[in-house]
């Protein structure tokens, strides 16, 4: 599905469809699909201009959940020995542990088993624990598309500066010091449409098998073998 | 004398008969390997007897393979080691050479990618120019390996292959160029792209031919397998190497897994007809570890410097 969503274009129009073009079509595809993150995204456009060079990649991610609280997932009562905490959801365990871990110490809180944790009454009250924050999705999808991103940029293009805002993430990486003049140039391609590559172009790079004509030696055979040249 | 590397794959009934006729024909047998009812022995024979070893090898109802990289070290390199170049592609074309019979070390660069940023050190030149050709897979834009790549592979002094994206006949400063393959995500599994590799093939192959033709005129003292053979029978101590190659012929030279600077004068000593090996070769550190390697001389070298002695 990723395929209709990702668009790639060259800023450099004397050969807009060049093999560089085409197949970093074909890595952003395999790179969304590995990491699922095309479930997230609604909508990528990658800007390249390799003589300057730079890459640019905008890219819209879909509407994100709210943010999980404690009182969602765990039940939170008082006792004498202190705040019992019960893990309802046991997917979100390693998140709540690893919270209250970093908010109270290791080994301050006692563990009874995988699902029941106490924790001294002093350090604080049920209230304030239930709206603690547990995940939150926003971020964790940020960081997976931002992870994405990076993966697609030649890694020769190490100076990035990149930008979160509405839900639209940007990322622009180049070798050299980045200019405003390139950010204008950006911002006007992406004022038009997305272009597709014409079919007769991706064709180059898509992997089919085709009908073979040639003989094929099996492997054991008291003839000899096609030989190299 | 030109010879020609083959690996015969049969069962193990009567194939001393082949192995008599490679040692009588002054070839040798590099591997010899019985599994079960099935025989692997790769071996070396000279080219005008090839039609002899063939009518042998089809009345033992065995197949021949031509090997036409065996004893040469081929170096495959990418800009660098990180997710973006390996393993696909780099690790495609190093197997392959491998299954030709080539040994193949895979290097990366430390800052070889980039435009403006890519560079060469001294020492992994050096490091390079110890193989006997050098395969560099760059990525998908023409416009940067035209004008900027070839500072990675211009002043080697051994032959380069060079496969990037671009659908280009030739790229200057190489010996030969393969388009169509760049950084690409995913393995070869498809029968055109075996054919993208065994183009490669064919580039490094010429390339060994050419350099082995070059030393024709001026030959080396010793192939490098029968020095391989002696080494191995005087110094026992290669046996306690747990490398699957403890000694890698190439085609001027050898490079021995044995620490130089203990070994330097045991491998000078060793016996050979009536030279010693620091006679018709330089025994140098090589900038691999700490390993040894062995650069034999052509015979007019050999005469300079006995006249210097």
């Amino acid at each position: 599905m990723a395929e209709n969503k990702v668009f790639v274009e060259n800023l450099d129009q004397s050969d807009p469809f060049n093999f560089g073009i085409i197949s970093y079509k074909v890595i952003a595809d395999n790179v969304f699909a590995d990491l699922a993150v095309s479930g997230s995204l609604r909508f990528v456009r990658i800007l390249i201009d390799i003589s300057k060079p730079f890459f640019y990649i905008w890219g819209e991610v879909s509407v994100m959940q709210t943010p999980i609280l404690f009182g969602n997932v765990t039940s939170i009562t008082s006792e004498d020995q202190g705040i019992h905490v019960v893990i309802e959801d046991e997917t979100y365990a390693p998140d709540i542990l690893r919270v209250l871990w970093t908010q109270f110490g290791r080994e301050n809180l006692s563990q009874l088993d995988r699902w029941n944790i106490i924790i001294p009454s002093q350090f604080t009250t049920v209230e304030e624990l239930k709206q603690v924050i547990t995940v939150n999705p926003r971020e964790r999808i940020v960081n997976k598309v931002l992870d994405a991103f990076n993966r697609i940029i030649p890694e020769g293009f190490r100076v990035r500066q990149s930008n979160f805002k509405n839900n639209i993430i940007t990322i622009i990486a180049s070798e050299n010091p980045i200019e405003a003049g390139w950010l204008d140039q950006v911002e006007e391609a992406l004022k038009k449409p997305p272009s597709r590559i014409p079919d007769e172009y991706s064709k180059k790079l898509k992997r089919e098998p085709k009908k073979i004509t040639k003989k094929i030696v099996p492997w054991k055979t008291h003839d000899f073998q096609e030989s190299l040249e | 004398m030109s010879t020609e590397s083959f690996v015969f794959e049969g069962g193990p009934h009567r194939h001393e008969l082949l192995t008599e006729l490679i040692e009588d024909l002054g070839g040798w047998i590099i591997q010899k390997k019985i599994l079960a009812q099935e025989i692997t022995i790769t071996f070396i024979v000279p080219e005008a007897d090839i039609p002899l070893i063939r009518e042998k090898a089809l009345k033992l109802r065995g197949s021949l393979r031509e090997q036409p990289l065996l004893g040469t070290e081929i170096a495959v390199i990418a800009p660098t080691i990180a997710r973006h170049h390996l393993p696909h592609l780099l690790c495609d074309i190093a197997e392959y050479l491998r299954r030709l019979g080539a040994k193949t070390n895979m290097i990366g660069l430390a800052r070889g990618v980039g435009q403006r940023i890519a560079q060469i050190s001294t020492h992994e030149k050096n490091i390079i120019e110890e193989h006997d050709v050098a395969v560099f897979v760059f990525g998908n834009f023409e416009y940067c390996l035209k004008e900027h790549k070839w500072k990675l592979y211009k002043e080697l002094a051994i032959p380069v292959v060079v496969t990037a994206g671009p659908d280009l006949t030739s790229i200057p400063y190489t010996d030969h160029y393969i388009g169509n393959i760049g950084r690409l995500p995913y393995r070869f599994r498809l029968l055109d792209e075996f054919d993208k590799l065994q183009q490669i093939g064919n580039a490094v192959s010429q390339c060994a031919r050419k350099v082995r033709s070059l030393l024709e005129r001026d030959s080396l003292f010793l192939s490098p397998f029968a020095v391989k053979e002696e080494i191995e029978r005087q110094i026992p101590e290669i046996r306690k190497v747990f490398s699957p190659t403890p000694i890698v012929p190439q085609i001027r030279g050898l490079r021995i897994k044995l620490p130089f600077p203990e070994f330097r004068e045991k491998i000078a000593n060793v016996q050979i007809g009536d030279y010693f090996l620091n006679e018709i070769a330089d025994i140098v550190k090589s900038n691999f570890r700490n390993y040894t390697l062995v650069k034999f001389l052509q015979r007019s070298q050999i005469r300079i410097k006995k006249e210097k002695i």
